[in-house]
């Protein structure tokens, strides 16, 4: 690091350079942010897995590793994520083609419907759910033996195909917003020509529309794999119940079960670098298949492709995509809003069954929930303010400055985006825990760190979004003008990109406000979150007061999305 | 007095010399072009100008005062160089009205509130468009920001005004107007104009003194319009200029033939003062509309003939391609000189007649010359 930087300035000062004192100011400050709060935490899992003391020492690693219930999770991740990647290409993909090529009516409110998976986190999918299939408990099964006299369940949502179903339905709109976009762009006289050639619709779709759009779907297909892998909400909530692990919520259980100790930590730290190595290659892997596959003839601007009409097929298809998405869609959300009104959890759902009694145990006594909520307004908001900040800068040093060392600056700034938030925390503590002297352990602080370091790349690429917008002849009149280069940035380039600032703060916000991976390793008594209050109530078996606290995580999200929609449309003005 | 000293200037991107050893003297009160083809450096000399960039070696002075020297590590930054600056894009600032845009530089120069407003509103008034003062640029045509961007170089600077490649995005009419506005603008203010362009015909129009840079960053000529156009240093400006035709000719004792495919031509030599370094291979350069046609002579003796291939009319001037000698060239004459004189019938075989040409020197493996 050392060599790096003294080689840069030797560079700065030997040739022309744009600007000058600020700009390598901005430059150190992004790298050391970026390197104590991102690359320290990666470090520390590897140090801490692979030394003991100062010496090299495989034997933790390989033990972990070798365990069988830890093999039986490598296997699980490995299995749910290649289904849920499986069945949410095949989803995504069949919606794209129905919205983006065929005649189908509805399309807006169908678009709206997809959009509403993103806003949610998984597990509230995952508590929906079991509300519904859990074996014995679950409403559509006691419905079903009702209906059979028989004891047993319709479905089981307690396994891993249930697993994969929940995490299939929040997960396959990667693929379709990829593809829909990629659709979109296409150029139709690409599809049009092989039509008057004489190529038939299904040769069409096959040899001229799918190769078109093979890099859209394998980078949609490779986002679900990876949020598949790391995550950890819905097989935590369906699977524990029933034994059935993953490596993140093997890492979870392997932390809490041993209360903090420093043996667990480091054990977790040893299952965190094989999930990471998982991870990686599948990036890898996306990495040759996207190799493979660029065409330029996608381009930027829309064009309005030729429709190919659904005729006979037109109704059953329409009923087919209303009735899914309401069941993936609706039915959740629904099931969630009613239970949390319920007096008890197996009552049935009838009016008088029906009771304001959860909302005002959690809102008005519960002293746990009303602390997670104020707890995740302040981490939300103030990550979303310093991370919005960070990427403004590092986007700015990136695009704006180019330093010789910005691509190391770009790596660093991208890193969380394919480092699992559970693994992330596991770091975040070898790091904040009083290894540097500075113990942060069980304070919010901690959780703010993880979250900075979490969500720094979405605030960097939203920011690098909007600065690529900004000319630097803008910057440079101002300069010619008399303005010094801190002037040029404040009057100038800021508000330019103050409307993409916001619209990143609520990135952020968002995510922040539901988070529940990372949040769940690092609270400690008094720093719940709301995700983890509603986990933790919901593992209590406190299902309807965790339904009434979902319900108003739901309240503040779909707020929060609102005025990201109110902002990004005022931004046009502009 | 020069207001603007380059000397010896070279400005390097990494390895990439992109000018190298440049000197230049911008006299006060002038309004100099500097042109040449896309991407020779022109940009890159501006804003080392500017100190948008610093030189790797070399001095720039502005009013006698060194802005950039390398040598002895003066590197005066943008903000302090007073220069007024319209860019290439205009970069008027999309998030402040028009008279924001203009205030700007002269808030930043502390210049009071008042007196801010009044030179603000008469620099829109100079560029017509003070009807414009509290529109968004967003609201306003290429024409009417180039305008804008150019009342906040007028308001930013009196002394000097660099403009890139300003008016290049805008339709012919408008850029016509625009350049003979600059013109106007620089003449009753009296502010000295850098004028960087690709466009010959502008530069033409509007500056005092011309400079011609070629691909490689190189000065290739300087001096008024007048004396580009007449005497060019060497075959690339003159080709740079325009349409050009170029004949080869060898000279041969106090003859001079035109080399031809198909017959020995001798042509007169009247016209022309070779100097003596020049080797016996030459190139005549003309321009199509300085060439002649007439009808052959009785006696033909050191006429040079050429057959009419095409004739096409264009409106305002016929437009001819012409053999001569297997060599093609193109000629132009008004219209209606051609009516008064007879446009000549394509097959037909004229006497071919150049007007004040030039003569340069060729390379000896220029293919034109192998028969």
């Amino acid at each position: 690091m050392k060599y790096f930087l003294t080689h840069m300035f030797q560079r700065k000062s030997s040739m022309g350079d744009r600007r000058f004192g600020l700009d390598q100011g901005l430059f150190i400050l992004s790298l050391v942010i970026l390197i104590v709060t991102v690359l320290f935490p990666i470090l520390m899992i590897v140090i801490r897995t692979f030394f003991k003391g100062t010496q090299l020492d495989w034997r933790l690693f390989t033990q972990v590793v070798l365990a069988p219930e830890n093999l039986s999770a490598i296997i699980n991740t490995v299995r749910i994520a290649f289904m849920v990647t499986v069945f949410g290409t095949l989803l995504g993909l069949f919606y794209a083609w129905l919205i983006g090529r065929s005649d189908i009516p509805l399309k807006g409110v169908m678009k709206a419907l997809f959009t509403i998976p993103y806003m949610f986190p998984p597990f509230f999918g995952a508590m929906a759910w079991s509300l519904m299939l859990a074996p014995r408990s679950g409403y559509v099964n006691k419905l079903f033996m009702q209906i059979t006299g028989g004891t047993s369940p319709l479905l089981n949502i307690n396994t891993i195909g249930g697993i994969v179903f929940v995490e299939t339905c929040y997960y396959f709109p990667f693929v379709f917003l990829q593809v829909v976009s990629a659709l979109e762009r296409m150029d139709p006289t690409l599809e049009e020509s092989a039509r008057i050639a004489g190529a038939g619709q299904w040769y069409v779709i096959r040899k001229i529309t799918l190769p078109l759009v093979l890099p859209a779907i394998a980078a949609g297909a490779m986002l679900i794999l990876i949020s598949s892998l790391s995550h950890f909400g819905v097989p935590a909530i369906l699977g524990f119940s029933n034994n059935i692990f993953t490596l993140p919520t093997k890492i979870y259980q392997l932390i809490n079960r041993s209360a903090g100790s420093f043996q667990g930590i480091r054990e977790g730290a040893s299952l965190s670098i094989l999930l990471v190595v998982v991870v990686v290659a599948a990036l890898y892997l996306q990495r040759l298949v996207l190799k493979t596959g660029h065409y330029d003839i996608i381009k930027g601007k829309s064009m309005r492709p030729m429709l190919i009409k659904l005729r006979g097929a037109k109704i059953p298809m329409l009923s087919i995509s209303l009735v899914s998405l309401f069941v993936i869609v609706v039915v959740p959300l629904f099931m969630i809003f009613i239970v949390g009104f319920l007096k008890a959890y197996g009552l049935p759902l009838k009016l008088e069954n029906l009771t304001m009694r959860n909302y005002q145990y959690i809102l008005g006594q519960s002293k746990m929930v009303q602390d997670s909520i104020v707890n995740s307004l302040f981490l939300s908001v103030s990550s979303g303010i310093i991370t919005m900040f960070l990427g403004v800068m590092i986007a700015y040093v990136v695009i704006k400055v180019k330093p010789k060392g910005k691509g190391f600056l770009e790596i660093l700034s991208l890193l969380p985006y394919s480092i699992p938030g559970i693994v992330l925390a596991i770091g975040v503590i070898l790091v904040w825990s009083g290894a540097f002297g500075v113990n942060l352990y069980n304070t919010i602080w901690i959780i703010l760190i993880a979250y900075i370091a979490r969500y720094v790349s979405f605030a960097m690429k939203s920011a690098s979004a909007s600065l690529e917008q900004v000319h630097y002849s803008l910057e440079e009149a101002a300069r010619s003008c008399g303005a010094t280069h801190l002037e040029s940035l404040r009057d100038i380039t800021l508000p330019l990109i103050r409307p993409g600032m916001v619209a990143g703060f609520f990135l952020i916000f968002l995510p922040a406000m539901r988070e529940l991976t990372t949040s769940v390793l690092l609270y400690g008594p008094f720093t719940r979150t709301l995700g983890v209050a509603i986990y933790a109530i919901n593992s209590e078996g406190n299902t309807v007061q965790a339904s009434a606290l979902a319900t108003v995580a739901i309240g503040i999200i779909v707020a929060g999305n609102l005025a990201l929609r109110f902002i990004t449309k005022e931004r046009k003005g502009l | 007095m020069a207001i603007v000293a380059m000397k010896d200037v070279t400005v390097q991107y990494g390895k990439n010399v992109v000018i190298e050893g440049l000197s230049l003297e911008v006299e006060k009160g002038e309004n100099l072009a500097i042109v040449g083809p896309s991407s020779c450096g022109k940009t890159t000399l501006m804003r080392a100008l500017c100190g948008f960039i610093k030189i790797a070696h070399g001095e720039i002075s502005i009013t006698d005062t060194i802005v950039s020297s390398p040598a002895k590590r003066i590197m005066v930054a943008p903000e302090n160089r007073r220069i007024g600056v319209v860019f290439q894009d205009y970069a008027v600032w999309p998030h402040l009205t028009v008279i924001e845009n203009i205030i700007y530089p002269l808030k930043k120069r502390k210049v009071n509130k008042v007196e801010a407003k009044e030179r603000a509103y008469a620099a829109l008034a100079q560029v017509k468009m003070s009807d414009f003062a509290d529109r968004l640029p967003s609201q306003l045509s290429g024409g009417q920001q180039q305008r804008v961007a150019l009342a906040r170089a007028l308001v930013s600077s009196a002394e000097l005004i660099v403009l890139d490649e300003p008016i290049t995005n805008l339709d012919a009419t408008l850029r016509e107007e625009m350049a003979y506005e600059i013109r106007n603008l620089q003449k009753t203010i009296g502010v000295t104009v850098i004028y960087i362009t690709h466009d010959q015909e502008t530069a033409m129009t509007i500056s005092d003194r011309m400079v011609i840079m070629d691909k490689v960053g190189k000065i290739r000529q300087l001096g008024t319009p007048e004396e580009i156009w007449t005497h060019p240093t060497d075959r690339d400006v003159y080709t740079f200029l325009g349409v050009s035709n170029f004949l080869p000719l060898v000279r041969d004792r106090e003859q001079i033939r035109l080399v031809s495919k198909t017959e020995p031509q001798t042509i007169g030599n009247t016209f022309f003062d070779i100097p003596k370094s020049f080797g016996s291979n030459l190139l005549l350069a003309s321009r199509p509309m300085d060439i002649r046609l007439s009808p052959l002579p009785e006696t033909d003796v050191g006429v040079v003939r050429g057959v009419v291939q095409r004739v096409t009319y264009l409106g305002n001037q016929f437009d001819y391609i012409v053999d001569i000698g297997g060599h093609e060239i193109r000629v132009q004459e008004d219209s209606l000189e051609a009516f008064r004189r007879g446009v000549p019938e394509e097959g037909s075989v004229r006497a071919v007649e150049f007007l004040s040409p030039s003569l340069y020197e060729a390379d000896a493996h220029d293919s034109r010359f192998v028969i």
